[in-house]
């Protein structure tokens, strides 16, 4: 006879417990989901539908709303993804060369200069734009995507190339030892040892930092005035001002059409990252 | 001191005398970044800009400033500033001055114009004296006006005036006489905007005029591409030719009054005359040309540009054009001439008027803020056509200095202690040598970060204490910038938004995300988890953005959620973000109920091993006891971790503000006054100034996350 395993329900799992926390959850991600709800069922109604009610199903399905605003912010979306995709990309690769040297190279001064580099991270993001832009004006960046990239390369390198840097680190230095033996040089080595083992940390960096880059506003809204080059955060809010009397569905409609780049790129990271590695990865 | 303990001060002291060195070198070389402007603009102080000309001789100009004084400047330096007594009806700002000749201009305000005389004055210097005044009722705009001689040596003024109702604009004629200006003769209107019979309601704006130089008739540029040419004498034809402005291009009605049209079918940006040439410069909105319209309503078609021109200035003693656009900030200057482009000049955005003097080849521009609401004087000097030069050698020059101060000081010091110092020396050197290849591959990466990351604080610090504005000298001024910064009226305010933020942001980071993580924790399906992944990651289809827009018209807004509820309730509409007692509430809930970094505390929770529970369970304890003594301790890391990220981001909270209110209704926040400062004002100094101040207040968390991470902690880099 099998025997039959006695359980007793800890006080966490007993349902006077369970179900109200149940709800606790339910109602969150309710008030969580609202403005995404509010969002698409509003993208499909005309503006007197909107006046009347917000809350309300869209009678019928104003797809125009979908093909006006995806008119006038296509320019503008195709611009914020080759500014965010060759910045996020630049960055990476920059980070990955860095991180290596300084894991595995030995030269006279290493230390001081990766101090400098980690100084970076401590300045605040404020003490630097004045600057910047002065900088910026004066090299004749304003208007062009340059002005976007390179600041952004040199401020962004710092926190990727520390994190690829504590990889590089921890991974296992038999495998490398065992390639040197084999008479593998520093390229060699670069190219076909390292590079494939931080392949997947690669994809989680470039993909966090072309989350970080598509909607930015701050920088671009300074030097991107040109109407073809604006990013879509400018743009956006400049086209809602208009639209939030006219045809405010046409406004959340390209409130989605404007965010398919980042929720492709955010379902690549929930599907292939969780978030669990990346807390227990931080020795707190 | 051992020997080693000895190199190790040594290196500290190097190290830190390197780094004075290299601050004080880039403080040297920092002057370079400044506007290195041969030409300079007088300051007014606080004082508004209302207009600038001109003069006859181009030599000089004019510039007008809201409390009613024209101010005459040459070369720089103001020469002459006359308080213009206006009529007592006249309460509208001097916006022009129309040289006649070197003795007599013309002041124009919207509704009057001033005839003033340069004449000696008591103590033998010249002023100039108000001879007349005319009414002319609202002179709508710059270009609306042109004027000639007339056969009796006259000179006669026509402006674009719109009439008493505001609604329809009259082609007038204003004639200096002797002494006097003598006005009345109103010939028409040349456009209508509104009025009994619907059909003559044109939809556009009059751009400029241009008489041609016979007198006898008058070119109008519309803003919607239509040219006009009426004959002056025909009165027939600025009464009767408009009700053929319903679409109808009746060509034969035309010709019956005299009237020759042509349509360039494209919006007219900007349009300037060349007085009493009959001669009209446009820039055309679609075709991207700079085009000149003569008294035959022939097209030449001048030059082409990429982008859209919204300004265009006709410069008599020069023969040049001065083109601009909105949103570039590079002033364009075509030779007419030559007929080319000639040169080009990086300025300001969004300049409104512009005063050439000839010869000295510097031009005064007058620039508003992109909120409109401000104006500034700046001075440039035209370059020719060509690139920015020096930057490149600029850039070198610096990264040299870094490098080369470091290095310096180290062997100076090695000198210094004589501790076997040459074998030292080259000993070093060969190290450096043996690893050329590293520096060789770091370099690029190197410059970026010292040119756009490290160097860009030190000039900040620096420019704190200077007057540093686009198109303005660059001086030492102390603690001025400060000064207006703790005066101002917004100063308070930006306090009190700093704490509020920052007690609000630790509390939502970290109270929800607990909460909630926890709550799924308890929950006895080990898939909860993943459930709730997925229902959270449907919000990331709105970007940061467009989610605080969701907020601002969806939620807040006047037809958004929170009002239709309230009205159906029987209240009345609340601006939510458009007062000053719910503004600043208004934004801070933004974001409820900020669950979102639920996952960081979650993974913190799930590490906590399973015996200390079973040990727990056992003596019986209840939920909340059991949370304080188990799971807090263990998320404590996190809890700090999120925190510190917390404060820094709240004291430089700039985004939602940026998204609802832009600082008004008392939402101002310090990094917000940066943006401020540097995209409407383009005034590096006051910018710089309150950033120096959020670095002190951040300060503290800085040297907190530097010890924590000297001390091997990686995580709070």
């Amino acid at each position: 006879m099998a025997k039959k395993k006695i359980v007793r329900l800890r006080r966490q799992d007993q349902l006077y417990v369970q179900i109200p926390t149940f709800i606790i959850i339910v109602i969150a991600i309710c008030f969580a989901l609202l403005p995404t709800i509010i969002t698409c069922i509003n993208s499909l109604k005309t503006q007197s539908e909107i006046n009347l009610s917000i809350m309300a199903f869209p009678k019928g399905f104003e797809w125009e709303n979908y093909v006006t605003a995806f008119e006038s912010v296509k320019a503008n979306i195709l611009s914020s993804l080759i500014v965010a995709v060759v910045g996020a990309l630049g960055q990476v690769l920059i980070a990955a060369v860095v991180a290596y040297i300084f894991s595995y190279c030995n030269f006279f001064g290493k230390n001081a200069i990766f101090y400098l580099y980690i100084s970076v991270m401590f300045i605040p993001s404020a003490l630097n734009l004045p600057t910047l832009y002065a900088l910026t004006y004066k090299l004749d960046l304003i208007n062009s995507l340059w002005g976007i990239w390179l600041p952004g390369w040199a401020a962004g390198q710092v926190g990727s190339m520390f994190l690829l840097r504590v990889f590089f680190q921890n991974q296992p230095r038999t495998i490398i030892e065992a390639a040197q033996i084999d008479g593998a040089d520093d390229f060699n080595l670069a190219l076909r040892i390292v590079i494939p083992m931080t392949i997947p940390i690669f994809i989680y960096l470039f993909l966090g930092a072309v989350g970080n880059r598509y909607d930015d506003y701050l920088w671009p809204s300074l030097i991107l005035r040109e109407e073809n080059l604006k990013m879509i955060a400018t743009v956006m809010m400049e086209k809602s001002a208009t639209l939030s009397e006219s045809n405010m569905g046409a406004a959340y409609a390209m409130y989605i059409v404007a965010g398919i780049p980042m929720i492709v790129v955010s379902g690549i990271s929930l599907r292939f990252f969780t978030g669990v590695e990346f807390s227990s990865a931080l020795k707190m | 001191m051992t020997t080693n303990q000895k190199r190790q001060t040594i290196r500290w002291i190097a190290f830190a005398l390197s780094l004075l060195v290299v601050v004080c070198g880039i403080w040297l070389l920092s002057s370079v970044l400044a506007s290195d402007i041969e030409a300079s603009a007088p300051q007014f102080g606080n004082t508004n800009f209302t207009g600038l000309s001109e003069s006859f001789d181009s030599d000089g100009y004019f510039v007008m400033t809201a409390d009613d004084y024209l101010h005459e400047i040459k070369g720089g330096e103001v020469i002459r500033s006359t308080l213009i007594s206006k009529v007592a009806e006249d309460s509208a700002e001097l916006m022009k001055v129309i040289p006649i000749n070197e003795t007599r201009i013309l002041v124009c305000s919207r509704s009057y114009v001033y005839l003033l005389d340069l004449q000696q004055g008591a103590d033998g210097k010249s002023e100039w004296k108000q001879k007349d005044a005319a009414q002319v009722y609202y002179y709508s705009g710059p270009a609306l006006y042109d004027f000639r001689e007339n056969a009796e040596g006259n000179v006669e003024l026509y402006f674009a005036l719109n009439n008493t109702n505001g609604q329809n604009i009259n082609l007038e004629k204003l004639t200096v006489k002797g002494d006097q200006l003598i006005t009345g003769e109103v010939y028409g209107e040349i456009l209508k905007t509104s009025g009994k019979n619907a059909l003559t309601t044109m939809k556009t704006k009059v751009k400029a005029l241009s008489i041609s130089a016979d007198g006898e008739s008058i070119l109008i540029a519309y803003e919607n591409g239509q040219i006009m040419k009426i004959r002056i004498e025909n009165d027939d034809a600025f009464h009767e030719f408009l009700n053929l402005q319903s679409g109808r291009e009746d060509r034969a009605a035309y010709d019956a009054y005299g009237v020759e049209v042509t349509n360039f079918n494209d919006t007219i940006k900007g349009a300037d005359g060349h007085p009493g040439q009959g001669v009209l410069y446009l820039t055309l909105q679609n075709a991207r040309e700079v085009a000149m319209i003569d008294s035959n309503l022939e097209k030449t078609t001048l030059g082409k540009t990429d982008v859209v021109l919204d300004r265009v200035h006709f410069s008599g003693s020069e023969n040049r054009l001065y083109l601009q656009s909105n949103d570039e900030n590079i002033m364009h200057c075509f030779d007419l001439e030559a007929g080319n482009f000639s040169s080009k000049v990086t300025t300001v955005f969004n300049v409104d008027a512009w005063a050439v003097s000839s010869g000295t080849n510097e031009f005064a521009v007058y620039w508003r803020s992109p909120t409109g609401a401000e104006r500034y004087l700046s001075a440039y000097k035209l370059d020719a056509l060509g690139s920015v030069g020096g930057t490149g050698a600029y850039i070198a020059v610096l990264c040299v200095t870094v490098i080369a101060g470091i290095l310096a000081l180290y062997f100076l010091f090695a000198v210094i202690t004589g501790d076997k110092a040459f074998k030292w020396v080259k000993s070093t050197l060969s190290k450096i040598w043996k690893g050329k290849w590293c520096y060789l591959v770091l370099l690029p990466s190197f410059a970026l970060l010292v040119m756009f990351a490290l160097y860009p604080s030190f000039m900040t610090i620096k420019d704190a204490f200077y007057q540093h504005i686009e198109g303005q000298p660059y001086i030492f001024i102390g603690f001025d910038n400060f000064k207006v910064l703790f005066e101002s009226s917004f100063w308070p305010e930006m306090i009190r938004n700093t704490i509020l933020f920052m007690i609000c942001d630790i509390f939502v980071g970290i109270v929800p995300p607990v909460f909630f993580a926890y709550s799924i924790k308890l929950m006895r399906s080990k898939k909860t988890v993943q459930r709730v992944r997925l229902f959270m990651y449907l919000p990331s289809i709105l970007v940061g953005i467009s989610s605080l827009l969701v907020w601002r018209y969806g939620i807040y807004g006047a037809n958004g959620m929170l009002n239709q509820f309230i009205r159906s309730v029987g209240g009345d509409t609340v601006s939510f973000l458009g007062t000053n007692e719910t503004a600043i509430w208004s934004i801070l809930v933004i974001g409820f109920p900020w669950v979102g970094g639920f996952l960081l505390f979650y993974g913190a929770l799930m590490g906590i091993p399973q015996e200390i529970y079973d040990a727990v369970e056992l003596e019986g304890i209840t939920l909340p006891k059991r949370f304080i003594t188990i799971e807090l301790p263990f998320i404590m890391g996190q809890v700090r971790y999120v925190m510190i990220g917390q404060i820094i981001a709240a004291v430089q909270t700039v985004g939602r503000i940026w998204g609802t209110t832009k600082g008004t209704y008392g939402t101002m926040t310090p990094m917000f006054k940066v943006y401020d400062y540097l995209y409407n004002q383009q005034d590096y100094g006051k910018a710089s100034a309150v950033a120096v101040l959020m670095l002190l207040v951040l300060s503290g968390i800085t040297y907190f996350r530097l010890k924590k991470m000297l001390k091997g902690d990686q995580s709070y880099g």
